[in-house]
């Protein structure tokens, strides 16, 4: 017996686990809401994959905050910085990723975009090591557009003057640039401006039946606002944007101007079912808390916004830790970058999460849903064929 | 064939120049080599834990605070706006790399681009005040944040237009070549920037920045000098971000807005403004207040991204608030030499051509007052006239009616026959019409010697900044004649001995021969005092009556308002009366002592 | 029509305030000489001190705040702004003042106002916070927006415009009918001789600072609960208010109230009138209106503006 604890001795020491830093490079000054989703999707998925056997020892990984403050330059000193410490993966918001990637290109270190949707970022070919695992601005565009359209609505299309604003113009004059029939006028709308009737007021006057607002959360309450209190009942639509607690805190006044709010987003629950995202939610909560919205319902509940896109960054670093299993390691980067083409895991919420050799976008393009706000909660619409069989995740209590 | 005697002048002034840069090298020059070569080494023997692309960005950023520490030192507009021009240069550049300029081409002109977006700027505040520059400045940093907002094809968007690095001269841009570039590019900045403060380009700006007046009354044209400076240092700003946004990698409109301009601003004040180096120690103090503002933020657990701005600037107001003018100042005073250097006293000051100027009729009114009326006078080649009267008479108003500042409501000021309403102040100093004013009006910041070049630069036919950059054989041949003659006009009043002292330190009798001296430098013709015996006591006095009878003698027209009538019995040829803005009485000085309307006007107890 | 009548409206409350702002820029022009830079800043300081007080740095909503709470967070809030603003003149201004130095005032203001700036953003880092309104505008009208044809506007908009009036009102009175105000205006024209006639200077003019920052904060408490307020607002503010004032030469009060008003009826029109084809889009509305004053400002300069050639 003493023979064999020597040996298990002996053998112990080279089992040393190796920790591998993920950097997450996120507005954590600036839009600190983002910025700790993301990072603490990261934390949750670290410590849930563990220790990571592999041919070339054992892993751990751990998330190491980089404020990129919305700006590019410095997410691209970010990324530098992350180049130089031989950190082992960069998950990232998506600022200033046209200018960075080729950075982390040059080290052969993954850069997985978890929440801007802008389709120039992430492109399979030219930029072999940037992923994405969110939804995308071209699937929310078409779906938007296969959803409004044959409603026979006249569609006023607004959007703001920040970077998300103009990335939405552009496809929006895409995803309706068939359908110009659908379209009442298009309106840019300043988003430093107090009041937004004027703009509010062409659309109604260009004979609007629908709003569509891409843009910054401020800005879809102020259109809100604008369009409610003149009396004007306007069914309005809107990207993920939409659903920023931000919105609902603006009109906490006016809960009755929410209510009908539309918005598109990523599908949280899995085909299959709600129990895994259930699971996530509550590991989520155990970890950090309940996310405040800070507004309450009609009954007087406090109202929670669901971790939606701490579920993006938390699989990245699930796919991460099956691809350092098959890459057998990180001593050999490359092959890690190639292992992260060849593996899928199952998602937090019960989904498939992969990438292909041609195919970096973890999140299918048309697996968006669209879900209503009725007293300060939203559930899935009725009249789309993908939202009508999801359920209505709870946001209260 | 013909070439050769060309080829032999080029040879000549190249061994006269290297002769002339062996005599100037010295221990400081050995120190700041030593400075340089040390800090090129640095990326080679620092741990890599160090952030190379830190210290290049910190030496683009030393680059443009040089070129703002010239603004604002030497010219003395206090810009808010290098920012601005950083990024306008690192917009041009951020373009044209995309469109396939090559990396250099494109900083370059990016910085040409910033600098006629100096010129534009500049064409507006040159004549400013101090306080409307700011204001403009500041407003213009502004702008040019909106506009970028306004103009997302400029920046790329939110996204940030992105800028590929590419090839520098053959060489891979990696963050050291970035720094020895941007090193390379801090040094040649400061060794410009000493040549120019010396020159007579610089002595004017200088000047015409600590008293305006006095800088105009001999002759200097300051908008236009200042011009020069402003878009230069708005070019040199924008080289500095054409290039750093090749190291960034991409152009992010919130790099370039108005906490750019303040942290430029800044490492000046810090460092020192009207010092070379001054800025670059600035800038490195502002680096290592980031650093520090970075550790603070890990130990805390705060944002590093917003701590740095408080802790800085919280920084800035606590030097401000101590008062110091700026580190390298501060530490220049402590080891500083009182370094005498041989002095060639050889030159005389040339004899003034003839001249006369003729006034008459002249009429001021000043809304209900009447400051002047129907004064007439006449002033000759080798003679002094002393204008004098009790306080209030108008005598200050007459001078500045011949000088030409104040165009009469009435009557004529001729110049040798030909009228005077027309010309600037400059031109007439060219003609060699020159005043010096009531107060105390030297420069106080340049020494004595600086103080005489300013009005012995007047002249100059080759003291554009840019020869003085590039020291020219022509301008140096020309630098070290006009120094001759402002030595010799020094040496006119007696101040030869006082060359090196800095005009604030010298007495106040001091500073009024200093005053004549500069005025004598541009070689008047007629030269208007404007009570020069103010606070002189008897020697000085003697002093005084003994130059004003050898420039009269020499040639000179004087016209001196005084109130000192033993000094004016001494030298006068001719006294004009004035009282309550008419003339009383002209003549020889026993003709007016004699004219009893004078003695019952204004006399009194005095008698001439 | 009625689209006139709404950027009338929503300019001239905007703009009202941006003329508080450029009274308090000329006033201690007139009395030092200084620009203030720090001044939006300071105003901003007494927004998010109002709000800390009221609500604290968590989501808040315009009706989360009891009355007298905000009252409190409102006093709070002005009084910090005050002694923001007179504390920067005894600090950052006036020692320059002393020794000359024009290069000592402007990093002195600079350095505050961005200390001020980083100050908020490290307690309020989004780029859009909640500012709770006492007073109950919703009851009137629809939710707050009254409707004349088409167009509609808030009816705190005729209400901050109202308050900013009263504000430049009082200024005026206080300048013109106070000892204090007299005093201003003595120091103003001949600054040696209202020493000698003993006119407590330092202190008279370090409370103008002060009262400039809070008249200004004033002012813009009443405006923020109309939109998203961020640690800009007050630095923007300052901006606008230092070209309105340039406009008018850092004239008397009523000319800088004026100035303020055209440019934000500037704003408002550039944002939202579209002639026919020509519509300039709400991207302009900030960088033309100033655009304007630079320009206007190098073609015709005050006289003020030129150095003393005499």
């Amino acid at each position: 017996m003493a023979l064999s604890l020597l040996a298990g001795c002996a053998g112990g020491d080279d089992d040393a686990v190796k920790t591998l830093t993920i950097a997450v490079n996120a507005p954590f000054s600036r839009n600190p809401y983002v910025g700790e989703t993301i990072a603490r999707g990261v934390e949750l998925g670290a410590s849930r994959a563990g220790v990571i056997d592999t041919k070339d020892g054992r892993y751990r990984l751990e998330a190491r905050r980089l404020d990129n403050a919305l700006s590019p330059r410095r997410a691209v000193r970010n990324v530098r910085r992350a180049v130089t410490d031989d950190l082992v993966a960069i998950v990232d918001e998506g600022t200033g990723v046209d200018a960075s990637w080729r950075l982390a290109e040059g080290a052969d270190i993954p850069l997985a975009v978890t929440y801007q949707g802008g389709v120039g970022l992430v492109d399979a070919d030219e930029r072999p090591n940037v992923f994405r695992i969110a939804p995308n601005d071209r699937g929310i565009g078409y779906r938007l557009a296969e959803y409004l359209i044959p409603k026979g609505l006249k569609v006023a299309l607004l959007t703001d003057d920040t970077g998300y604003g103009q990335e939405g113009r552009a496809m929006l004059a895409r995803t309706f640039g068939q359908n110009p029939e659908a379209v009442a006028t298009r309106v840019r709308v300043p988003a430093a401006a107090p009041d937004l009737a004027p703009q509010v007021l062409k659309a109604r006057r260009a004979g609007a039946t629908a709003l569509l607002v891409w843009a910054q959360p401020a800005t879809i309450a102020k259109v809100l606002t604008a369009a409610r209190s003149s009396g004007w009942e306007v069914p309005v639509y809107t990207p993920p944007s939409g659903a920023d607690p931000l919105v609902r805190q603006q009109l906490a006044d006016n809960p009755g101007w929410v209510d009908g709010l539309t918005f598109a987003s990523g599908r949280m629950t899995a085909e299959l079912g709600p129990e895994a995202w259930y699971a996530f939610q509550s590991a989520f909560v155990a970890r950090y808390g309940p996310d405040r919205v800070g507004v309450r319902t009609s009954n007087g509940d406090e109202v929670f916004q669901p971790p939606e896109y701490a579920m993006y960054s938390y699989d990245f670093v699930s796919v991460l830790a099956a691809a350092l299993k098959e890459a057998g390691g990180a001593e050999d980067r490359s092959k890690l970058l190639d292992a992260l083409e060849e593996v899928t895991v199952e998602g937090a919420n019960g989904d498939e999460r992969g990438f292909t050799i041609h195919n970096h976008e973890g999140v299918v393009d048309d697996d968006v849903y669209f879900a209503r706000f009725d007293d300060m909660t939203f559930a899935p619409v009725k009249d789309d064929a993908l939202s009508s069989t999801l359920p209505t995740i709870s946001q209260i209590g | 064939m013909s070439a050769l005697p060309a080829f032999t002048r080029t040879g000549a002034a190249v061994r006269e120049a290297g002769r002339d840069a062996r005599l100037a090298w010295g221990p400081g020059a050995w120190l700041a080599l030593a400075a340089f070569a040390l800090a090129a080494l640095a990326p080679f023997v620092l741990p890599s834990s160090v952030r190379l692309d830190g210290l290049a960005q910190t030496a683009y950023l030393a680059l443009a605070a040089v070129g703002l520490g010239f603004a604002v030192g030497i010219g003395g507009m206090p810009s808010v706006a290098q920012g601005a021009f950083v990024g306008v240069g690192a917009v041009a550049a951020g373009h044209l790399i995309g469109s396939g300029v090559p990396p250099l081409l494109a900083a370059l002109v990016g910085a040409l681009t910033a600098g006629c977006g100096g010129v534009l700027v500049g064409a507006a505040v040159v004549r400013f005040r101090p306080v409307f520059v700011v204001a403009a400045t500041w407003l213009a940093t502004w702008l040019f944040a909106f506009t970028l907002e306004a103009l997302p094809s400029l920046t790329g968007g939110a996204r940030g237009l992105t800028v590929a690095p590419g090839k520098i001269a053959r060489l891979e841009p990696t963050a050291t070549l970035h720094y020895e570039l941007a090193l390379g590019l801090v040094a040649v900045a400061l060794l410009a920037y000493r040549a120019l403060a010396g020159s007579s380009f610089g002595v004017r700006l200088r000047a015409a920045g600590q008293r305006p007046a006095a800088a105009v009354a001999l002759g200097v044209e300051a908008p236009r000098l200042r011009l020069a400076a402003f878009a230069g240092a708005a070019a040199v700003g924008g080289l500095a971000g054409g290039l750093a946004v090749q190291l960034d990698g991409v152009v992010d409109p919130e790099a370039y807005d108005a906490f750019l301009s303040f942290t430029l601003l800044v490492a000046v004040l810090i460092g020192g403004a009207a010092t070379a180096l001054g800025p670059v120690v600035g800038v490195l103090a502002v680096a290592a207040l980031s650093l520090a503002a970075d550790v603070l933020a890990r130990l805390t657990g705060a944002e590093s991204a917003r701590f740095g701005p408080m802790l800085a600037a919280l920084l800035v107001l606590s030097v401000l608030a101590t008062g110091s003018e700026g580190i390298v100042p501060a530490v220049a005073r402590r080891i500083r030499r009182a370094g005498r250097q041989e002095r060639d006293h050889g030159m005389e000051l040339r004899r003034p051509d003839a001249a006369t100027l003729t006034a008459g009729g002249l009429h001021k009114r000043f809304g209900e007052l009447v400051a002047v009326r129907d004064v007439a006078l006449d002033l000759r080649s080798s003679s002094v006239t002393a204008l004098i009267g009790p306080n209030g008479s108008g005598k200050t108003t007459v001078l500045r009616l011949l000088a030409g500042t104040l165009p009469p409501d009435e009557g004529s000021v001729e110049f040798d026959g030909r009228p005077l309403t027309a010309a600037s102040a400059g031109d007439r100093v060219e003609l060699g019409l020159v005043r010096t004013l009531q107060s105390n009006a030297v420069f106080p910041a340049l020494t004595a010697l600086e103080n005489a070049l300013v009005g012995a630069s007047l002249r100059r036919r080759y003291g554009g900044a840019l020869r003085a950059l590039l020291a020219t054989p022509k301008a140096r041949a020309e630098a070290r004649e006009t120094t001759a003659r402002a030595q010799a006009a020094l040496a006119a009043v007696g101040l030869q001995e006082r060359a090196d002292i800095v005009a604030q330190e010298l007495t106040g009798s001091e500073q009024r021969l200093l005053m004549i001296a500069s005025a004598l430098a541009t070689r008047p013709r007629i030269l208007l005092l404007d009570e020069p015996s103010a606070g002189a006591s008897g020697a000085e006095l003697q002093r005084l009556a003994a130059i004003l009878e050898r420039l009269s003698a020499e040639g000179l027209a004087v016209l001196a308002v005084e109130h000192n009538l033993r000094l004016v019995r001494t030298v006068a040829d001719e006294i004009v009366v004035l009282h309550a803005g008419t003339m009383l009485a002209s003549g020889t000085p026993e003709q007016v002592a004699g004219d009893p309307a004078v003695r019952a006007a204004y006399l009194g107890r005095q008698s001439l | 029509m009625q689209f006139l009548l709404q950027v009338v409206v929503s300019g001239l409350a905007a703009g009202l305030v941006y003329g508080l702002v450029a009274v308090g820029h000329s006033l201690v022009f007139r009395l030092t000489g200084t620009v203030y830079l720090a001044l939006g800043d300071v105003i901003g300081l007494g927004i998010f001190t109002t709000l800390l007080v009221a609500a604290g740095t968590g989501p808040v909503t315009q009706t989360s705040v009891a009355t007298g709470r905000f009252l409190l967070a409102l006093a709070v809030g002005v009084l910090v702004c005050v002694a923001a603003g007179a504390g920067g003149y005894l600090f950052a201004v006036q020692p320059f003042l002393q020794r000359g130095s024009t290069l000592g005032w402007v990093g002195g203001t600079l350095a505050l106002a961005f200390a001020i700036h980083a100050a908020i953003e490290s307690f309020f880092p989004r780029s859009g916070y909640v500012f709770p309104d006492p007073i109950p505008f919703r009851r009137i009208g629809e939710a707050g927006f009254v409707a004349a044809g088409d167009a509609s506007f808030q009816v705190r908009t005729i209400y901050v415009g109202g308050v900013a009036l009263v504000l430049a009102a009082l200024s005026a009175w206080a300048i013109n009918r106070t000892r204090s105000g007299r005093g201003l205006q003595a120091i103003a024209s001949e600054r040696e001789g209202a020493l000698v006639v003993g006119v407590p200077v330092e202190r008279l003019v370090a409370l103008a600072f002060g009262l400039a920052g809070g008249v200004g904060a004033l002012a813009a408490i009443t405006a923020a609960p109309s939109a998203p307020v961020s640690a800009d607002t007050g630095t923007l503010l300052g901006v606008k208010g230092l070209a309105a004032a340039l406009l008018v030469r850092f004239g008397p009060a009523w000319l800088a109230l004026a100035a303020g008003a055209a440019y934000g009826l500037l704003e408002a029109a550039i944002a939202n009138v579209s002639l026919g084809d020509l519509e300039l889009g709400p991207e302009y509305s900030a960088a033309i209106p100033l655009a304007l004053v630079l320009l206007l400002l190098a073609i015709r300069p005050p006289r003020e503006a030129f150095e003393d050639l005499e």
